[in-house]
């Protein structure tokens, strides 16, 4: 994302300018963007004219302003866009009528907010600095099952899902086998071709079970030599193996936290969420007054200023409740403040997807709450 | 250990029978509340099906549907009374001052908005019928009776015009009818793919003679007379399980001479000389180089009682999925033990240093593959200790070692009537088929021997009185080039012509040839293991872990799976949103536990706790399971073999347990 101007305060009310450069900035748009934003963006606008002899219609690009009431936003298509009415005088749009805004890639558009708060702030922050990103490609791999996918800062996007049946073993039909391996292979290799942007990424790792993440590497050099593929022989080194107990995307947790991968990454939110998570699990295991999720008991323990580290998922402030937001973003500002972490999850990661099944909210606290954890709590929140 | 407390609770020794019967008593009669309803409209609705725009599409539009009716009324209206009139004369003009009783009911229907629509065809049906019946007694010239929105219930008000009052009343009752039917009824499901209800199975005459005539000759199905048994073998990596394998295969004379010679060669060329047994079994290029069993390995023998279907499984820890296939249609296994000195305690402990997320580092299989196999069915096992000879046959390193397992596998919940407990060595193939020749062994060993103790299980009942059901293990290319698949048949029976459906997918097909043991066979009973190739199917839609149904009554296709499930040693109690892999027959898949319903007692199975919020080691549970997609699972008081799952995560099983209930059946 890039930050073209910005005139607001903290807490207060301002506008700024951005242009997102990739994907992934159309999702943190759509974690800023809320109902009763304004947002001023070029458009088309189909309009039908009556020329006496039949309708004629024609796309005309307009820059209209329209007050947020519906966000759209779409993982897979890479789109997000922006229901409202329109603001602005125009000749074709009346003013009160509904628009619907594309936000694209490389398209600047202006946000103004009537609030900004702190979350709003730093994901600007970090939505604009380059060095945050992870950009790994991983293949999780096992016999007749391949997902490939995407980590970037704050998505993890599948790319590539291929399932294949593998005969069995029987006799002398293993011929039969050898035949479907590589077809099953070389599928994959296709995937590697079109989805790897080696200028992107930082590395490829494969990742399963047993012994195809191996042999699958083997026929992707064998295959890129064959083929004079020059991106992939010299980016070799970027190719790692990692132990990981199914290819199913969900495993992705063992590739971040196995060791030569986490130094790979160690820096990006994929890694400290997973980290976050793992440690917030063990705890739960090991000594449960000390591990809590759930807005009630996790408001309930910060209330007794007990929060060390404090996970919180991204689609707890997609809500288009004020208020509801409002007691979210003070909860992170204060964890914060009184030395605690407060991490805020994405849930397009694996992470963050599982986190939004406890709920969404999880915190480990400083100091066991015993009583704490016997106590029926209702979201208070 | 903790994990013995829970073991009670799902699979106790004692109350295992009891237990098993009360499963079935209490699910039963949640069987029927899901099926009931979903059949009666499927029966009456099908005479006015034609007339509606379609059920489903008028049902998602509720309000639009419900303006249509109106219309509809409105136009027969001012119709009806002048159509009527020529024959009935003492009728008196309706003065539209009041409500007339379509008002009435029109009201009505609305109040009830969207979920009346469903059992709306049923209804009009029936009050055509209605109609029909007054046509003789036709006296008064009110329009329709009442729920005229097909266009049979039109006709049925212009050709025998009913009596106001009569009418009136007639529709009040219809629609109380309707009211009955509609609360019954699981909104906006087709029924067609729910199935008829289980108890309405009847097999084919036809194919249940072919049974008796099967069971009389004895010669359907291969393997003679003798009683079929599908045999896992089990344990550790590098217990030795695909060498003893191969040994026994070639001491009953399965193998000949020639190919042991030349796995010996091959081995002995790689460098690999005591591998040359497993070879005969691992037959992959990469099993050999890594000398680690990966997929399981079919192959059948005969010993002087039984004819076996032997299913060697991987024992590496990352092939436990293919391991689960596999002992998922044994009816016994072989349980192997290293019993060289320190290899049982590396194949048992569970010591496992976590790397978190409850990764397995070092675990032993033996103890996950044994609590897998009887999650998953197997009641009889024998205990095979292996490699005694690293230690001089010693009498007291397998009595130390059975004292160890036994307790074990008690709290796992196998009797210790169905447990068999013998050494046998694989290379020199002692106390493999005949007695032990080895005189260290021979002086305090008698019996039984591998094959003595496989003559001692019991054959699995054929359950042919169910309808069809063959979960897909393989699918492979047949020598003549068709698509073929491969399976159990767990239930039901199916001859060369039958129809078929193959769920997920619902797709349709004949069975076009049917082969056993490499042989054609006509009819394939529960029990058999068969490759079965069909016709007129959509061969993508042939995958592993689908399922080959009987078309009337094909296996539940759900998203969520509530299940009575006992937590194995995790290190992590289970919490809500916990990522599983599910296992189920042959099929698997991902998905994550999506709530904790209730803690169950270990000892009583009462409900000690609603939702809890975790379920830890050793403690039996209920929980809900959602799915990333579709899957093919069944009660387990339906169908035992398909209503069973295993739950894992991370490289370990984390729960095993009995399907007890699903919650959204998808139409």
């Amino acid at each position: 994302m890039k930050l073209l101007s910005r005139s607001y305060t903290k807490n207060g009310e301002g506008s700024v300018k951005l242009v997102a450069e990739e994907g992934e900035d159309l999702w943190h748009a759509y974690n800023i963007i809320r109902e009763g934003d304004l947002v001023t963006a070029t458009t088309f606008r189909k309009i039908s004219r009556d020329s006496g002899a039949g309708s004629q219609s024609e796309k005309v690009k307009i820059k209209l302003t329209v007050r947020v009431e519906a966000v759209d936003y779409d993982a897979e298509g890479q789109e997000l866009r922006l229901r409202g009415k329109n603001l602005t005088e125009s000749e074709h749009v009346a003013p009160g009528a509904y628009h619907t805004l594309q936000i694209e890639t490389q398209r600047a558009f202006t946000l103004e907010k009537a609030l900004w708060d702190a979350v709003d702030l730093d994901r600007i922050q970090v939505a604009c600095n380059p060095a945050a990103r992870a950009d790994l490609a991983a293949i999780l791999i096992t016999e007749g099952l391949a997902n490939m996918v995407l980590v970037g800062s704050a998505m993890t996007l599948t790319v590539a899902s291929i399932a294949t049946s593998m005969p069995g073993k029987r006799g002398a039909a293993a011929e039969g086998y050898s035949k479907a391996l590589s077809s099953f292979f070389n599928k994959i290799f296709q995937a590697v071709t079109r989805h790897v942007d080696w200028g992107i990424v930082k590395c490829l790792v494969i990742a399963g079970p047993g012994f195809a993440k191996e042999q699958f590497r083997e026929y992707l050099l064998a295959e890129a030599v064959r083929q004079e593929l020059k991106p992939i022989m010299t980016n070799k080194d970027k190719i790692l193996l990692a132990q990981a107990s199914s290819a199913y995307s969900h495993s992705l947790k063992e590739v971040f936290a196995n060791p030569g991968i986490a130094a790979q990454i160690k820096d990006t939110k994929a890694a400290q969420e997973t980290k976050a998570l793992q440690d917030f699990y063990s705890r739960l295991s090991t000594d449960s007054a000390r591990a809590f999720y759930g807005s009630g008991h996790v408001m309930a323990a910060h209330e007794l200023q007990a929060i060390q580290t404090l996970l919180i998922s991204d689609r707890l402030f997609r809500t288009s409740d004020v208020a509801k937001r409002k007691r979210y973003v003070e909860l992170v500002e204060e964890v914060g403040k009184a030395n605690g972490t407060a991490l805020v999850f994405s849930s397009l990661h694996t992470s963050g997807q599982q986190l939004d099944q406890l709920s969404g909210i999880a915190a480990i606290l400083r100091f066991p709450l015993p009583d704490l954890e016997d106590q029926e709590l209702d979201a208070a929140i | 250990m903790p994990g013995g407390k829970g073991g009670g609770g799902l699979y106790a020794e004692n109350d295992y029978d009891d237990e098993e019967y009360d499963d079935f008593m209490d699910y039963g009669d949640q069987y029927d509340q899901y099926d009931d309803p979903a059949a009666a409209p499927q029966q009456t609705a099908k005479p006015s099906v034609k007339s509606l725009a379609g059920p489903k599409s008028k049902a998602t539009q509720p309000a639009a549907a419900a303006a249509k009716k109106k219309q509809q009324v409105s136009v027969i209206y001012p119709n009806a009374p002048p159509l009527a009139s020529p024959q009935a004369d003492p009728v008196q003009p309706f003065g539209f001052d009041t409500p007339s009783p379509d008002d009435k009911v029109l009201q009505q229907q609305q109040r009830k908005g969207g979920s009346h629509q469903l059992s709306n065809d049923s209804t009009a049906a029936r009050s055509a019928r209605a109609g029909a019946g007054a046509a003789g007694t036709a006296s008064a010239a009110s329009p329709s009776n009442g729920l005229s929105t097909s266009e049979q219930g039109q006709k049925a008000a212009r050709a025998t015009p009913v009596n106001a009052a009569a009418a009136e009343l007639d529709s009040m009752r219809l629609n109380s009818h309707a009211e009955a039917t509609t609360s019954g009824a699981p909104p906006a499901a087709t029924p067609s793919k729910l199935g008829r209800p289980l108890q309405e199975f009847r097999l084919e005459p036809d194919l249940l003679r072919m049974c008796e005539e099967a069971d009389r000759t004895g010669q359907e199905g291969g393997g003679g007379s003798k009683p079929r048994l599908h045999l896992v073998i089990l344990g550790h990596v590098d217990a030795g399980k695909s060498t003893l394998m191969g040994r026994l295969l070639h001491d009953l004379g399965l193998v000949d001479q020639k190919q042991v010679h030349r796995s010996k060669q091959a081995a002995a060329q790689a460098g690999k000389g005591s591998f040359a047994w497993a070879w005969l079994l691992d037959e992959r290029p990469e099993e050999r180089a890594r000398g680690v069993t990966v997929d399981v390995a079919v192959s059948r023998f005969e010993t002087a009682q039984r004819a076996v279907t032997l299913l060697d499984a991987p024992g590496h820890r990352d092939f436990v999925p293919n391991m689960i296939a596999g002992a998922a249609q044994a009816d016994c296994a072989l349980l192997l033990v290293d019993g060289s000195p320190g290899g049982f305690e590396a194949g048992f402990d569970s010591s496992a240093a976590s790397t978190g997320f409850g990764m397995a580092a070092s675990s032993g299989q033996t103890r996950e593959h044994a609590q897998l196999a009887r999650s998953l069915g197997i009641e009889q096992m024998a205990v095979v200790i292996s490699k005694l000879d690293t230690c001089g046959f010693s009498q007291a390193r397998f009595e130390e070692i059975k004292a160890i397992l036994l307790p074990f596998l008690r709290q796992t919940g196998f009797r210790e009537s169905s447990l068999r407990w013998l050494p046998a060595v694989g290379p020199t193939g002692q106390n493999l088929v005949g007695p032990p020749t080895e005189p260290a062994l021979a002086s305090w060993f008698q019996g039984p021997s591998v094959a003595d103790a496989i003559d001692s299980f019991q054959a699995a009942d054929r359950d042919i009185h169910k309808p069809l059901r063959m979960p897909i293990v393989e699918v492979f290319k047949s020598s003549r080039g068709a698509l073929c698949i491969s399976g159990k048949v767990e239930a039901g029976v199916m001859k060369i012509g039958s129809s078929v459906v193959v769920i997920p997918g619902y797709e349709a097909g004949t069975v076009k040839t049917l082969e056993a043991d490499q042989q054609v066979v006509q009819l394939a009973r529960a029990g058999d293991r068969v490759d079965v190739t069909l016709a007129d199917v959509n061969t993508s839609m042939l995958t592993a872990g689908a399922v080959l149904c009987h078309p009337d009554w094909p296996i539940p296709l759900v998203t969520r799976v509530e299940a009575r499930v006992l937590v194995l040693d995790v290190e992590v109690p289970i919490l809500r949103g916990q990522q599983v892999i599910l296992h189920a027959h042959a099929a698997r898949e991902q998905g994550h536990v999506s709530a904790l319903i209730s803690l169950l007692d270990a000892k009583t199975g009462q409900v000690a706790k609603q939702r809890p919020r975790a379920l830890g080691k050793g403690q039996t549970g209920v929980l809900e399971v959602t799915a990333a997609r579709t899957f093919a699972v069944e009660q387990y008081s339906d169908f035992r073999a398909q209503g069973r799952i295993a739950l894992r995560d991370g490289g370990r099983t984390l729960a095993v347990g009995i399907v007890t209930g699903l919650p959204c059946l998808l139409p």
